[in-house]
């Protein structure tokens, strides 16, 4: 898990151009959005195509179900999990 | 036939060869000692970082360019025209290719591709709640957005008022470049646009005319506008500058400065 949550560090920050952001940088627990890492709603589209291109994982554009996986890096490395495992 | 005046009171001009007034003199006056190295990167501290990774090399020239003319001392101007031929033509041309082979569309790219997004982050980062425009005017551009300040100066009662004008245009990308008749010197050009002839400056008048001779001539690669443009504001004795697009002709001359 530990090793999927780097990696999906990596993808934010790849995908989403964090400039002068590190993997250290991010908690794996703080917010995404708004608060703590700081994305919006342009980030928001962009990483669910990342998640599409590296994962094959579709999420609905406005769902409250999507809005709980974005919630942090542990929760997006749960969806990622349970998807691998399905 | 009519003509406009206008001051320059003010520019700054960005490229990763040349950035501070000195080096564009040189430029200008094709006195620079060696061939300038392409080391410059624009610095914009007052953009926050999150919204500064969204901005192309070509957009942080823009935006630094026009940064260099909003000093806290100065009146803000009344309104911004972002000018560019091309816009974020590089992004365009990747959305285009993804299209292309069915690959899904970066939102981020899409957003940031349109016309007004470099004038959209500016007003963002430097809380700007005056008007912004965003003109493409194929080869009249530069022209046509010195005109538009002109206009929107016009209609005003207040003569210390003024216009940033924001000039910017890369190289055209492969698979465009055969296409691109212009040499870019000048990546991003600020101007300070004023209607008052008592402000310190660069006094200009322009008029345009239809052209009369159109046949059709063989394309030949020329500076582009907004360097013409600086080359002329920076050439001492340089009195005239003609800007020939398509169908018109705009015809720039120097007035002379009251203060002198």
């Amino acid at each position: 898990m530990t090793e999927l949550k780097t990696e999906l560090k990596k993808l934010v920050i790849d995908a989403l151009d964090l400039e002068d952001v590190t993997v250290d940088d991010i908690d794996s627990s703080e917010p995404l959005f708004i608060d703590g890492l700081g994305l919006d709603s342009i980030d928001a589209l962009e990483l669910g195509l990342a998640l599409q291109k590296t994962y094959g994982i579709k999420l609905a554009a406005d769902s409250e179900e999507t809005r709980k996986h974005f919630a942090s890096i542990d929760s997006l490395a749960e969806l990622v999990a349970s998807h691998k495992a399905a | 036939m009519e003509s406009f005046q206008i001051t320059i009171s003010d520019w700054a001009a960005f490229s990763p060869c040349r950035m501070q007034r000195e080096e564009w003199q040189a430029w200008a006056d094709g006195n620079e000692g060696s061939a300038a190295e392409a080391g410059y990167k624009p610095d914009l501290p007052w953009v926050n970082a999150m919204l500064r990774r969204r901005l192309s090399p070509m957009g942080r020239a823009a935006l630094w360019a026009a940064g260099q003319l909003l000093d806290e001392g100065r009146a803000e101007p009344i309104a911004t025209i972002f000018a560019s031929r091309h816009g974020e033509v590089g992004r365009t041309v990747k959305l285009l290719r993804d299209l292309a082979v069915q690959a899904p569309l970066s939102p981020a790219s899409f957003s940031l591709s349109v016309h007004n997004a470099i004038g959209g982050i500016h007003s963002i980062a430097n809380k700007v709640f005056s008007p912004i425009s965003a003109i493409s005017a194929g080869p009249d551009t530069v022209c046509a957005a010195l005109l538009e300040a002109y206009t929107q100066l016009a209609v005003r009662p207040g003569d210390e008022d003024e216009i940033l004008c924001v000039f910017y245009d890369d190289p055209l990308p492969e698979p465009l470049e055969r296409f691109d008749l212009e040499q870019h010197d000048v990546q991003a050009l600020a101007v300070r646009v004023s209607l008052a002839k008592s402000v310190e400056g660069i006094p200009v008048a322009f008029s345009l005319e239809e052209r009369q001779d159109l046949q059709e001539q063989a394309p030949v690669k020329k500076l582009a506008c907004a360097d013409q443009f600086l080359r002329f504001l920076l050439q001492e004795d340089t009195p005239t500058l003609e800007l020939s697009a398509d169908r018109r002709t705009w015809r720039w001359r120097k007035l002379a400065r009251t203060s002198a």
